[in-house]
């Protein structure tokens, strides 16, 4: 018996019956037989004496009255050795697809700490090397300087408040926080003062 | 009365008739008559058929397909009985499961799985459903 349901295919099952010893006997595999092979098998160690054909179950015989259902076996006939089935499989190269995201936690950084440049400038006066005569004591005599910086410029940051003027080659006078040029000539000038004689 | 005809068979001199609830068999050539005591008789007849004497049992099918003629038997599936059954010159029987007659009990030992077939195929519905059998003559199966 073979059932077939076209829907749920757990119940489509073949069950065979052994008529000799009245029993049955066992179970076959519906795939064998697909429904696309629409031609009858006959198979090397038994013949088929009934079946079914695009879906009749018998034709009708005007000579034997019933007595026989000739299935008309189609043009198509298939001889099939059972003990020798020969089976073609391909093997299809697998495709391996990959995804990932990096994890923020596990981000490399790379610094680079360069050395600092330090450049100090300023401007020394020697005392010892400087002085002035009493008759340069009128103002338009100056003891002169030449300013040496390892940079192009030089901020004056303190200068002599009391007594003394000074001034640069391009700046008449000279104040707190003025920029003097690498090169150029500072003028220290004596201011007047007035003497007391001392009785 | 059972149905429409599904399939009609001969068997020897009878020709048998399966309806969708009932099968019946009709004599070729022979009627029957039934006395007063019940007894029925059996005679030649110059009519092709003879009368209509059904099945005591209500064994059937739905399936044209499922119904197949191996040697002398007739072999079919009745979904709503949840049965296998075969029918020969002594009767129609189920060989599904256990069942007893004059000659004594026979089972064979399937009825749970052809009732349990049934349900799920009436679940499943039968429309979009085929049952189908096959005999081989040489093994003498039926399937």
């Amino acid at each position: 018996m073979i059932f077939v349901d076209y829907d749920e295919e757990l119940n489509s099952e073949v069950i065979v019956f052994h008529e000799p010893s009245n029993r049955w006997i066992c179970f076959e595999d519906l795939d064998q037989t697909p429904p696309s092979h629409n031609v009858m098998v006959e198979c090397d160690t038994y013949t088929i004496l009934q079946g079914f054909e695009g879906g009749l179950g018998y034709s009708f015989d005007e000579d034997e009255r019933f007595a026989l259902f000739d299935i008309v076996t189609p043009s198509g006939f298939v001889t099939v050795n059972m003990d020798s089935i020969s089976l073609a499989m391909t093997v299809n190269a697998p495709t391996v697809t990959g995804a990932g995201e990096a994890s923020d936690m596990g981000i490399a950084e790379s610094m680079t700490a360069y050395t600092p440049t330090v450049h100090i400038s300023y401007t020394y006066f020697d005392i010892d090397s400087m002085g002035f005569v009493a008759a340069a004591s009128d103002a338009t005599y100056a003891q002169t300087a030449l300013i040496t910086s390892s940079e192009a410029t030089a901020t004056i940051t303190a200068i002599p408040t009391s007594h003394f003027w000074v001034t640069e080659d391009l700046i008449h006078p000279l104040h707190l926080n003025d920029t003097v040029y690498n090169g150029h000539t500072l003028s220290i000038f004596l201011s007047t003062v007035t003497l007391h004689r001392m009785i | 009365m059972f149905g429409n005809i599904v399939a009609i068979y001969e068997l020897g001199d009878t020709l048998k008739c399966y309806q969708e609830r009932k099968a019946s068999s009709i004599g070729i050539g022979r009627t029957e008559y039934m006395d007063a005591q019940g007894k029925i008789t059996v005679t030649s007849s110059d009519q092709l058929l003879g009368g209509i004497r059904y099945s005591p049992s209500n064994y059937a099918t739905v399936f044209p397909e499922s119904i197949s003629r191996n040697n002398r038997y007739i072999y079919g599936f009745d979904i709503y009985n949840g049965v296998m059954w075969r029918d020969s010159a002594n009767g129609i029987f189920p060989i599904s499961g256990r069942y007893a007659d004059a000659g004594g009990d026979s089972d064979y030992k399937m009825a749970t799985w052809f009732k349990d077939k049934s349900k799920d195929l009436l679940v499943s519905g039968i429309d979009h459903t085929d049952v189908m059998s096959v005999g081989t003559r040489n093994s003498r199966t039926c399937m």
